[in-house]
């Protein structure tokens, strides 16, 4: 990691507050171009705050988040910065995707119309050219041959496979997971994590929160470890789950790992 | 005269007018109906604003029109209007005010449909670039529709019912014309039997298009 190099996303001075309770203290962190970021910690920890925070699904208490040239900025500073946020935030969202872990594919629509629907609508990409490439992105992720089905009539792991397609479809540079893997049966675990080793091979950015700590080691190039609202570790997989520096982590990891 | 002569005879009579007076009521409903679909999706979106001044003016709106009896209402409307410069017809008067009527109870009905939608639904549609409002109308709206198409039809139905109260403005809809009828031929039971019937077969066409509607969502979403 050269320090030269611009991150696609940086946050910086980061809080966020639910009424009382704060969930994220202060976040620093940088992401680089086809970096592999993995978020660990327990549950609470407030990591899905964290992702959800980069494309402004919850609005950010205080600090700023800077994806491209766009900003984010904690509302409690001033409450104009609602307005330009909700401006940047569209900005955002065309190149940042989001995976989510119950997959929230659309169920009044089939698996090829949840891939192209936002290609056609957001994007205006014209139907004939959405759907060719939606089919190539199902073919990737094993789905084609269930393009015309509903995703009711899909196993969780074929649903998650077609929501990463549908977030594919929008050519993201950046795209967050959440968990994706927890709602899964276990037998449908494997699959949904092949997708996303292929993906991180091509080289997408890709930040995961995850409690498959086997992918977190494996396929990452760096892991966060939160607690109580901070970043505690950010490194390597060798150097956070070898030698942890805090206390924190090491616990956490003897707990997971004794389970 | 045999009961059934006598049942026939002033048939005879009131069926012409009544079936006048259907024409009327008829339209009225679907006018009104209109109106409230396109209000009542506008309040009800309203309702789900961000913004907390307008999600105040739509639920003022629908107290409103939810908290005064209809009988006021259309009075209201039928002495205030022309007070306000607007001299429109009885007919117009009655789809206004039964339009903004059904508009409210159409917003509530749209809201709780909403509401029973999960949120990752929105989140989905949000966190790849959509709108607010298309995010309502593409993904949102079509799998309320499973939920409120039952409740608009209970609604619907009501709305060709509360139109008799028109008649006190002096609408020519059914219920006038029944009272019109009755004066010809003194036959009260007679008369409200048939007209009973009519609405009732008013009300048969919108189960039976509600029933279409209900099948074609039940083959499209699974
Ligand atoms: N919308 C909300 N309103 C109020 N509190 C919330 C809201 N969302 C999350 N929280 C609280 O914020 C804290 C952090 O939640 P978050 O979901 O980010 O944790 P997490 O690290 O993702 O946990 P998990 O591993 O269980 O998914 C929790 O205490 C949670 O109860
Ligand atoms: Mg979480």
């Amino acid at each position: 990691m050269t320090e030269s190099r611009t991150p696609v996303i940086s946050v910086r001075n980061m809080a966020k507050n639910y009424g009382e309770l704060k969930v994220l203290r202060k976040i620093d962190i940088d992401i680089y171009k086809g970096e592999v970021v993995s978020v660990i910690g327990p549950s609470g920890s407030g990591k899905s705050t964290f992702l959800r925070c980069l494309n402004y699904l919850e609005e950010l208490t205080s600090g700023e988040i800077v994806i491209h040239d766009q900003t984010l900025k904690g509302i409690d500073e001033d409450k104009r910065h609602k307005k330009q946020n909700d401006k940047a935030a569209r900005e955002i969202r065309k190149n940042v995707g989001m995976v989510f872990q119950q997959f929230n594919l659309w169920p009044h629509k089939t698996v090829l119309e949840n891939v192209t629907e936002c290609p056609v609508q957001v994007k205006k990409v014209n139907k004939e050219d959405a759907k060719a490439k939606a089919m190539e992105l199902l073919k990737k992720v094993g789905m084609d041959g269930k393009a015309n089905a509903y995703p009711t009539q899909l196993s969780g792991g074929q649903q998650q496979r077609v929501a990463i397609a549908r977030t594919l479809a929008m050519e993201p540079e950046v795209i967050l997971f959440d968990e994706p893997t927890s709602a899964l049966d276990p037998e449908f675990v494997g699959e949904v994590l092949n997708v996303m080793k292929d993906l991180a091979e091509a080289g997408m950015t890709m930040i995961v929160v995850t409690h498959e700590m086997g992918f977190a080691a494996e396929v990452s190039d760096r892991v966060c470890f939160m607690d109580g609202g901070y970043v505690i570790e950010d490194g390597t997989p060798e150097e956070v789950f070898k030698n942890p520096k805090s206390e924190r982590a090491k616990q956490f990891f003897s707990k997971i790992l004794n389970v | 005269m045999s009961f059934f002569d006598e049942f026939i005879h002033v048939a005879e009579i009131a069926l012409p007018l009544l079936l006048q007076g259907l024409g009327a009521t008829a339209a009225i409903s679907v006018l009104s109906i209109i109106i409230a679909m396109i209000l009542g999706s506008a309040v009800g979106y309203m309702c789900l604003s961000a913004n907390k001044a307008v999600e105040l003016i739509a639920r003022a709106f629908i107290k409103i029109f939810r908290c005064t009896p209809f009988m006021v209402q259309v009075y209201l409307a039928y002495y205030g209007l022309p007070a306000l410069g607007l001299n429109v017809s009885a007919f117009s008067t009655g789809v206004i005010i039964l339009g903004l009527y059904t508009a409210a109870y159409t917003a509530v009905i749209l809201e709780s449909g909403v509401s029973a939608i999960p949120k990752g639904q929105f989140e989905a549609a949000y966190a790849m670039g959509m709108s607010r409002f298309s995010t309502m109308v593409r993904i949102i709206f079509p799998q309320t529709l499973k939920i409120i198409v039952p409740s608009l039809t209970g609604q619907f139905v009501q709305t060709v019912k509360d139109s008799s109260i028109l008649s006190i403005i002096t609408v020519a809809e059914m219920t006038m014309m029944t009272k019109e009828a009755i004066g010809i031929t003194f036959s009260p039971l007679f008369v409200y039997i048939c007209a009973g019937v009519l609405y009732w077969a008013l009300n048969l066409v919108i189960e039976f298009a509600s029933k279409g509607i209900e099948k074609h969502n039940n083959r499209v979403a699974i």
